[in-house]
């Protein structure tokens, strides 16, 4: 809803920890499907709604979650840079955690300084009253001065009343009582004109805490000024860290004191019972790794009669169209296998992407994927990859994209680009056909369908693999800056909310279609185009007695060739040959440049098979497929070659495109493809040239 | 040219200029004053 002209809407900041229930409220309140979680950063960015009230618009900004307004990680920098922005004419609704009241309360007391209009929704009641905590909204309204307002997001409650609450927001009166010699120097500093009518948290924090945000903005010749004050602070043993952290804490204390009543025994040690074996250093290992396995078996196993049905149904769609197009064969040729064969095998691993966020969404809901982060901690902290990287790294199974994205909650800037310039290492879905493929063709004849499996599962974790050595080389080599200890709060265990699960995965599955199916079918025209032109016009020779069939194969083979992909394919090939790889395997590669998710249909035409069987008759024609000397061409040396080049190569632009816009250079992008790409072509060519050393190729 | 040979040319024409537009585009989106990425984000939002 736009305000009328002349009228400058009114804004709301939904400001709270992170976890404190803050998105489900925004969600409630404006009927918006934004993500929640049950897990620490899930707002990494500023998302904006609309909400009406009493005929009034507003804008509602959800605000990352943070835990002091003094940040560390890009998502808090936004929300603090967020609320500078705010004036006298907008509102904030706190979000107040009642399970973590204290910590709630310590970042609410330096929102309170803000000196905005706020009114606090009181979160989380529910569960701390199970747990033996009961809060009296009015003696914590009293004793914040601003209104407070219960609300459980989830199941509407009392979001109505805090809708009415808002435009009676008023600013907080916190006092927060910090020593006298504090408050001394503050009125030292007021004497300097520059700083005479700056805001007493300003010049505290600045003095106390030399905080940055504040200095830059005060100027140099304050900042000094300032400088010289602290040092006399510091001169007559004060602490200014410690001292502004155990006010603000004895202040939440006095305030959980008047406002909170204790009925029971306390928090349950039901989570600590759980975590003592979910994150035990060897049992919670042992546990990850099982539900990971899990997760993905589960994918394949699942995934497979949906994506039969999708497979089946752009044969069908394939077939009915053909036929209306048989008077313009290369309309035909272009809309059947171009088109519906082209985005069909992009669209036909949505199950995949949809089964595997499904877990991660029920992971998440119930908190484990916190616990999974602690374990990788261990496992990946050595080489500068610490735990906050697992969950950018596990979404990257999916798609590199939000994984890439999702590195914005790490607060280490060294340790973030570490993690979104290895996030395209890890097996996105789009790698899948090819293992698919090659494994059939290759390692399921010859060693049986447990080995194919496992293989399966163990092309998955090449890139986890690969990706330890590399984020060590660039912490130590590379990246500058220095590395920040990991800090996690681990969230209260609890049965996710399926409405939450399933948005979630309707989500993922929408940017799936939207992203990857618009460039998939651009790019299937484009390839359809290049492998389709110029025409060739020649027939086999008759002495060879070929059949109907046999002359089309010969006729799609000479026609590869010939096409532009195949003369660019046959002039790199020399580039590839050391990998073992001919022509037709060098031209899948190279078509699959900008996006991976394009090879199966290469892979299809280019080995001259049909159509309407493509998966069984690409593994057959490839097992089938021979070198001019009439040596078999796929071996397992230059099959599992590929799958590794497949697995380590940067061919997404998109993923390109990502890195730029998150680390906001091109320089990235561009050494995450050359590192990708040399690091693949390296691993390709040694393992070909070590299967010819050992006789095996 | 044929009728056909017009429509298969215009919409290889049109998925290469889309190809070549989406690179650009979610290159281009990038584009910021230098601050963090994160922020520009959210400038961005606040322009529309």
């Amino acid at each position: 809803m736009a305000a009328p002209a002349g009228v400058t809407r009114r804004r709301i900041a939904l400001v709270g920890s992170p976890n404190s229930g803050k998105t489900s409220l925004f969600n409630a309140l404006t009927g918006g499907r934004e993500k929640v979680g049950n897990y620490p950063g899930v707002t990494v960015e500023r998302i904006a709604g609309n909400l009406s009230i009493d005929s009034q618009s507003w804008e509602l900004i959800d605000i990352p979650g943070l835990y002091s307004l003094r940040a560390v990680s890009a998502d808090e920098e936004v929300a603090r840079k967020e609320l500078a922005g705010f004036d006298g004419n907008s509102v904030v609704i706190f979000v107040l955690d009642a399970i973590n009241f204290d910590r709630s309360l310590f970042l609410f007391s330096q929102v309170a300084e803000l000196g905005l209009a706020t009114v606090v929704a009181l979160t989380l009641t529910d569960l701390a009253e199970k747990e033996g905590s009961a809060i009296s909204a009015e003696k914590l309204a009293e004793v914040l001065g601003c209104p407070v307002v219960p609300v459980i997001a989830h199941k509407n409650s009392g979001i109505a009343e805090l809708k009415q609450t808002v435009p009676k927001a008023t600013p907080p009166r916190a006092e927060l009582g910090f020593p006298e010699i504090v408050r001394q120097s503050i009125e030292e500093l007021r004497t300097i004109p520059a700083l005479a009518d700056q805001p007493e948290y300003c010049l505290r924090e600045s003095l106390l805490l030399e905080d940055p945000f504040h200095l830059d903005r005060l100027g140099e010749d304050a900042a000094k000024e300032i400088h010289d004050v602290r040092e006399r602070l510091i001169g007559a043993g004060v602490q200014g860290r410690t001292m502004d952290a155990q006010t603000r804490y004895s202040w939440a204390a006095s305030v959980a004191r008047k406002a909170v009543s204790k009925s029971g025994p306390g928090r349950s040690n039901l989570t600590a019972n759980i975590d003592a074996i979910l994150t035990h250093r060897v049992f919670g290992l042992i546990i990850f790794l099982g539900i990971m396995y899990l997760v993905f078996q589960s994918i394949y196993t699942f995934a497979g009669p949906l994506m039969d049905l999708i497979e089946t149904g752009f044969g069908w769609l394939g077939e009915q169209v053909g036929p209306r197009l048989e008077n313009t064969p290369m309309l035909k040729d272009l809309v059947v296998d171009g088109i519906i064969g082209g985005v069909g095998s992009a669209i036909v691993f949505l199950p995949q992407i949809l089964i595997l966020f499904l877990f991660i969404a029920i992971l998440e809901g119930t908190g484990y994927l916190a616990r999974a982060a602690f374990m990788m901690d261990r496992v990946l902290g050595w080489c500068g990859l610490n735990g906050r990287a697992f969950i950018p790294l596990l979404s990257s199974y999916a798609c590199a994209i939000p994984g890439v994205m999702a590195a914005r909650v790490m607060p280490d800037s060294k340790a973030r680009l570490a993690t979104i310039l290895v996030a395209p290492l890890m097996s996105c879905s789009a790698r899948l056909p090819v293992y698919v493929v090659l494994i059939g063709a290759i390692v399921e004849p010859s060693f049986g369908a447990a080995w194919a499996g496992f293989a399966l599962f163990a092309m998955h974790f090449v890139g986890l693999i690969a990706a330890v050595p590399v984020a060590w080389l660039l912490n130590k080599r590379i990246l500058k800056g220095r590395n920040i200890p990991f800090l996690m709060e681990m969230p209260r265990y609890q049965w996710p909310k399926w409405r939450d699960v399933l948005l979630m995965v309707l989500n993922r599955g929408k940017v799936f279609l939207q992203t990857a199916g618009t460039i998939i079918f651009a790019m299937s025209i484009v390839i359809w185009a290049l492998l389709y032109f110029p025409r060739f016009e020649g027939s086999p020779d008759p002495s060879l007695g070929l059949d109907e069939t046999q002359v089309e194969l010969w006729t799609n083979e000479k026609q590869m060739e010939n096409s532009y992909l195949g003369q660019f394919g046959r002039a790199v090939t020399p580039v590839f040959t050391p990998a073992g790889f001919d022509w037709r395997m060098t031209t899948a590669v190279l078509s699959a440049f900008p996006a991976r998710e394009v090879v199966v249909a290469s892979l299809g035409i280019l080995f001259a098979v049909e159509e309407d069987d493509e998966n069984k008759n690409i593994t057959e024609a490839i097992k089938a497929a021979t070198w001019p000397d009439g040596r078999p061409l796929i071996n397992i040396w230059n099959a599992f070659g590929l799958m590794v080049f497949f697995a380590l190569c940067a061919q997404c632009m998109a993923t390109l495109a990502a890195i730029k816009r998150e680390t906001n250079s091109w320089k990235w992008a561009g050494f995450a493809f050359v590192y990708m790409t040399g690091l693949a072509y390296t691993f390709a060519v040694l393992i070909y040239q070590i299967g010819r050393a050992v006789g095996g190729a | 040219m044929t009728g056909e040979g017009l429509l298969v040319g215009l919409i290889v024409g049109g998925a290469v200029v889309f190809a070549v537009w989406s690179v650009w585009k979610s290159f281009g989106e990038g584009e910021s004053d230098g601050s963090c990425p994160s922020c520009d984000v959210g400038k961005r939002k606040n322009a529309k």
